[in-house]
């Protein structure tokens, strides 16, 4: 974090505001949620695509940025998911509920042989993204203005959603 | 004030920017050199046409040169300075004539000079660390992202090879 700013979450105002190409690194839950929060409102604000890779959709972390995503939902962006682990599903997740039933959303499930490996991300239209670089310890890298960085990342996106679409048997809940 | 008082605070000044100048360097040029050993385990030489891969090779090949900007030259003109600063001290002291005030003044205004553009290769020097710190998160995360995608490929397609 700059030394000019006090909390993480100035810093990573100052970048959402500012468009400011600079990295943010983000090692806590509550920072990879705000970081969520912000990118998923940018999304809706500039009407950008929102692509996703995580593990599992946990409800104690994607029912916080419901707002966000009803947000999204009126904006009309295109929401595309890929869920690594569908074994981890939760029953009490609102988040998968409220995008499975949106026209424009799609959760592509992926079997469990090929997920541990696919890095997690989201990223936001061409030149915004989080990307978990330790999972366990929930490192990432985000920042809203790296159109080098997400274009790399667009293509592991859908290098891997292609993988996943080719083999047998997977669930993939509803295309735009 | 005499023109020998002016030389030796003239002489203070310049040592005092010369050690400036001399850590700055070394901290900068022990800061990109740590930065590419860091660096060393991100092996792009062969990208196998991986658009990942491919993506931030001109940044590692650049990463991996080495070079940066220093602030040695500054340091020696800086040295010449003092040492001229001595020889012209004991002018003034053999020759009390001599009253050495245009001398003088070309004495601060090379000072001045070689203090201005130092002051501006500082600031260069400081904006190419941030630049490398912010491409070695970029290397490193996409070269991290890009390996974990391969694996994925490469045990997809070892599970659909006839065993």
């Amino acid at each position: 974090m700059s030394k000019k700013f006090e909390t993480f979450e100035s810093w990573v105002t100052y970048c959402r505001n500012e468009e400011s190409s600079s990295f943010i690194d983000n090692a806590a839950w509550d920072h990879a949620l705000f970081l969520f929060k912000n990118l998923l409102s940018v999304a809706a604000e500039k009407g950008e695509d929102v692509r996703l890779v995580s593990g599992h959709l946990n409800s104690d972390f994607f029912n916080q940025i419901l707002e966000e995503l009803e947000q999204c939902v009126k904006a009309g962006v295109l929401i595309d998911v890929i869920v690594l682990d569908r074994s981890l599903s939760d029953p009490a997740n609102i988040f998968e509920k409220k995008l499975g039933a949106y026209e424009k959303g799609s959760i592509l499930y992926c079997p469990k042989a090929i997920s541990s490996s696919l890095p997690h991300m989201l990223l936001v239209g061409d030149r915004r993204f989080r990307l978990e670089t330790d999972h366990e310890q929930t490192k990432a890298l985000a920042s809203f203005n790296n159109k080098e960085m997400v274009k790399t990342l667009s293509i592991l996106y859908v290098q891997g959603k292609n993988l996943i679409s080719g083999i047998p048997n997977n669930n993939q809940s509803q295309v735009a | 004030m005499d023109v020998a008082s002016s030389l030796n605070g003239l002489i203070i000044v310049a040592s005092a920017i010369s050690v400036i100048a001399q850590y700055s360097d070394t901290i900068h040029r022990t800061e990109v050199a740590s930065m590419k050993d860091q660096m060393r385990d991100v092996d792009l030489k062969n990208t196998n046409g991986d658009a990942g891969l491919v993506s931030i090779k001109p940044d590692w090949d650049e990463f991996m040169k080495g070079e940066c900007l220093r602030a040695n030259r500054f340091v020696e003109a800086l040295f010449v300075f003092l040492i001229a600063c001595i020889v012209f001290h004991a002018v003034v002291v053999f020759f009390p004539d001599y009253s050495g005030k245009w001398a003088l003044l070309c004495f601060a205004i090379y000072l001045g000079w070689t203090s201005l553009w130092l002051g501006l290769r500082l600031r260069c020097m400081a904006k190419e660390r941030e630049d490398k710190r912010s491409s070695t998160k970029q290397i490193r995360a996409t070269y991290e992202a890009v390996m974990s995608s391969i694996k994925s490929h490469d045990r997809h397609h070892h599970e659909q090879e006839p065993s």
